[in-house]
């Protein structure tokens, strides 16, 4: 499914409902986190639960603890799986049980040396010899 | 095939040698007599030694490329003892290594989809080889593009995914890129150097075949005194006029030359930067190239590394090879004369910096000797460019004097002069019919097509190329530095427009040189006449060859086109498929990146998670956030999101604040640009 596609959330069921534009937000954030449809449901359905009796007057107020229930309703229903994590992200602003995945092998760090290029010197000197195999 | 003693070689070597520079000196010294014994009495002697000198070592390194192809077409007929890769057609050897090689390919904000393409289809070949478990990939990159690193990481994870390569397959980017490519390999040394005993170094558009890199590998398990194997490099892929040229004249005389460059250079390579392999120790412990210090035109980084880590691998007793006959090497050609120009800027600039390691202790004298060469190709059109203008000089002030009378000396020289530059083209048809490849080159009649058709193009670019390196070696002497970016690798099409705007300068002396010339003097004007047509022609000569030409077209037909190896067709059909692959949209990743939390997520794996960032900083970069919440995605430079991409904390605070603005920001600013 595209990204369009997901975000295609339905509109909230009431204008006047005072967590409508949250709620909306929270169905578009789950909807990016490849979980089940059912499921997204679920979790907003349970994040209802855990919303404050009255609403924050402020939009960002409002979202923030939408996805703060969400994030509650999550861990209830997937534990603690990286979804949780996610909306846990989106909340705090950092990924707190985060482990960075390898992009390459283990690094086993070696120190080289810079080669030397001096200058041949005309001066009557012994030439040192280049270090290496020969 | 027995191991290779090194006297064997060494002896050979210094035989081969005396006799090929002999030859060189010999055939130099005998035009610089017939030029010299026939120039006018009267003709005063410093312009007669402005004449002979120039001359002298124009003839040099022209005989020398002449008895390149000489002794190539001698190793083709006989064969050669000395070789380190059993010949073309011997059993594939199965590799016992217990650590795997590492496979590079160092990027800079390239075509992510021809990379890719090419890296996947070598991951296949080598898969059907069946010993792809002794080789690791490593994509370098040091992309300071935003969009183009959010793509590759992009494109690196789902081409793992597709691959099932995860374990295989790695992808590292730079944070700090110093020293551009070979800063880059020397970190992948640095990092993982302990882990492979070799490593085999690509450039973003080269192509190997399983076969050739398994080969390679196995030659550098039987000759431990080798350091370094390069293949020979044949292009590919292009279409335009002066790319498939490039292609065609790389694949009729190339293997000649290869063979021939063999002959002379045996364990002394030259490293041409990529299609190579390493022994990584012993490139670890000679080859991390210091700042030239001095402190004219020329210091700073040497950005024409290849040269230098080749004598200095040698300089430390490593052999270097050139497997003149290893089929399965490739490249792309640049698109367009333009681009060749452009791309030969650069190089100029850093071949001109090897005069100063030509001075440095211990390098030998061969290698001396090839860093000279490097130099002398683009100095070479500037001596070339003083010879005109001093012959031109000659006939203004002395109309009186025929400079070159049509004697037996001057004819011996004008035959010799037209075999040195024209007659090893029979070598390579030669060879061609040696091998019964004429049909691959699309039959006899397209061949001697394309061979007349090559002639007369390079006669007229070689002037053209004459007036650029010149400028350039100028230029680089005035201490004006060249922008080393991304090498364009496709296009063509240069609109007229275009041409003159680059060109107009040549055109303009080409013509005001030609009129002045065939009023006062109209014989040196016909004398001249082939590189006056190339200055005169640089406008339509460039949009001529920068057309795309029709993919069945029998003009510069190579066996890659009649009869392409599978890897060749591998990448086709993976360049394409990937060209439509959504990882590679070309929809601004940095918003995904802050909005998807999937995305946010994957790219998070990438980057350190650094907790100890300033105050200060923290604050600066604190307002770049306000300013994308503010503004939207496009508020900040390039520069800034690649700042913001790399703090995993702020790019977290950007990712949940975003999510919280207003519906209406929300929207238009971010969620309608996903």
């Amino acid at each position: 499914m595209s990204l369009s596609n997901k975000l295609a959330v339905p509109q909230a069921s009431s204008s006047k409902d005072p967590w409508a534009l949250a709620r909306r937000r929270a169905r578009a954030y789950l909807s990016l986190q490849d979980l089940p449809e059912v499921t997204c449901e679920q979790i907003l359905q349970q994040a209802q639960f855990y919303l404050p009796a009255k609403p924050p007057k402020a939009e960002a107020e409002q979202i923030q603890a939408y996805l703060q229930s969400a994030q509650q309703a999550t861990q209830l229903l997937l534990g603690g799986t990286y979804s949780a994590q996610l909306v846990n992200s989106a909340n705090n602003g950092r990924f707190a049980n985060w482990t960075a995945r390898k992009t390459g092998p283990k690094v086993e760090r070696s120190s080289i040396k810079l080669a030397p290029l001096e200058a041949i010197s005309l001066r009557l000197k012994p030439v040192q010899a280049a270090s290496g195999r020969n | 095939m027995g191991k290779l003693t090194q006297p064997a070689w060494r002896s050979a070597a210094t035989w081969r040698r005396s006799f090929f520079f002999t030859a060189i000196v010999s055939l130099t010294a005998l035009a610089s007599y017939w030029l010299g014994a026939k120039l006018p009495n009267e003709l005063p002697w410093f312009w007669q030694a402005l004449v002979i000198l120039p001359f002298s070592i124009l003839f040099f390194w022209l005989t020398l490329g002449f008895m390149t192809a000489v002794t190539g077409l001698w190793v083709m007929i006989r064969g050669d003892p000395y070789r380190i890769i059993p010949p073309p057609g011997s059993a594939l050897p199965v590799l016992t290594t217990k650590q795997s090689t590492a496979i590079l390919l160092p990027i800079y904000n390239e075509e992510i989809a021809y990379v890719y393409a090419g890296l996947k289809s070598i991951y296949q070949s080598l898969e059907q080889t069946g010993q792809l478990a002794h080789f690791e990939f490593y994509i370098l990159s040091d992309s300071d593009d935003a969009s183009n690193w959010l793509r590759e990481e992009s494109a690196w994870s789902a081409l793992c995914r597709e691959l099932g390569a995860s374990e295989r397959i790695h992808y590292r980017r730079r944070k700090h890129r110093t020293k551009k490519k070979s800063g880059n390999v020397m970190d992948f040394c640095r990092r993982w150097g302990k882990r492979h005993p070799y490593m085999i170094v690509l450039d973003a558009d080269s192509l190997m075949t399983g076969e050739a890199l398994v080969r390679m590998v196995d030659a550098m398990e039987r000759h431990p005194q080798v350091g370094l194997i390069q293949t020979p490099l044949y292009t590919i892929g292009l279409d335009t006029l002066y790319a498939r040229g490039q292609q065609f004249v790389n694949r009729l005389y190339g293997p000649v030359f290869f063979a021939g460059l063999h002959y002379w250079w045996l364990g002394d390579s030259q490293y041409w930067g990529h299609n190579v392999i390493l022994r990584t120790q012993a490139f670890m412990e000679h080859c991390h190239l210091p700042k030239l210090s001095d402190r004219g035109v020329l210091s700073g980084e040497i950005l024409s590394h290849d040269f230098v880590e080749a004598a200095l691998l040698n300089r430390a007793g490593w052999e270097t090879w050139l497997v003149h006959d290893l089929e399965g090497s490739f490249e792309r050609p640049p698109p367009t004369l333009t681009d060749a120009l452009k791309r030969d800027r650069r190089w100029c600039q850093g071949n001109l910096q090897h005069w100063l390691v030509i001075w440095s202790q211990g390098i030998s004298h061969l290698h001396r000797f090839l860093l000279l060469g490097g130099i002398m190709s683009y100095v070479g059109s500037l001596i070339w460019l003083a010879w005109l203008l001093i012959l031109t000089v000659i006939a203004l002030v002395y109309p009186e004097f025929t400079l070159i009378p049509l004697s037996q000396e001057n004819t011996a020289l004008l035959g010799l002069t037209l075999i040195l530059l024209f007659f090893y083209k029979t070598f390579g048809l030669i060879q061609a019919l040696r091998k019964g490849s004429i049909g691959l080159f699309g039959g006899g009649f397209a061949l001697a097509r394309s061979v007349l058709v090559e002639t007369i193009l390079s006669m007229l670019t070689a002037p053209v190329r004459m007036m650029y390196y010149s400028k350039f070696v100028v230029q680089i002497l005035r201490g004006k530095r060249a922008n080393w970016g991304t090498q364009q690798r496709t296009g063509g099409g240069l609109s007229w427009q275009d041409a003159a705007r680059e060109y107009a300068w040549i055109t303009a002396i080409g013509l005001a040189w030609g009129s002045v010339l065939s009023i006062i003097n109209p014989m040196a004007f016909l004398w001249m006449s082939p590189v006056l047509a190339g200055l005169v022609l640089s406008i339509p000569l460039a949009v001529l060859t920068s057309a795309q030409t029709k993919p069945q077209s029998s003009l510069f037909r190579t066996p890659d086109e009649t009869a392409p190896d599978a890897i060749l067709r591998a990448f086709e059909q993976n360049y394409a498929d990937l060209q439509q692959h959504p990882s590679l949209s070309t929809r601004d990743l940095f918003i995904r990146v802050v909005v998807d939390p999937l995305a946010l997520r994957q790219h998070m794996t990438y980057i350190p998670h650094r907790s100890n960032v300033p105050e200060s900083t923290r604050k600066h970069r604190k307002q770049w956030l306000d300013l994308l919440l503010k503004r939207g995605p496009s508020a900040i430079s390039n520069q800034e999101r690649l700042i913001i991409l790399e703090d995993a904390g702020m790019l977290c605070q950007l990712h949940t604040e975003v999510w919280q603005l207003p519906e209406e920001k929300f929207n238009r600013m971010w969620m309608a640009k996903l």
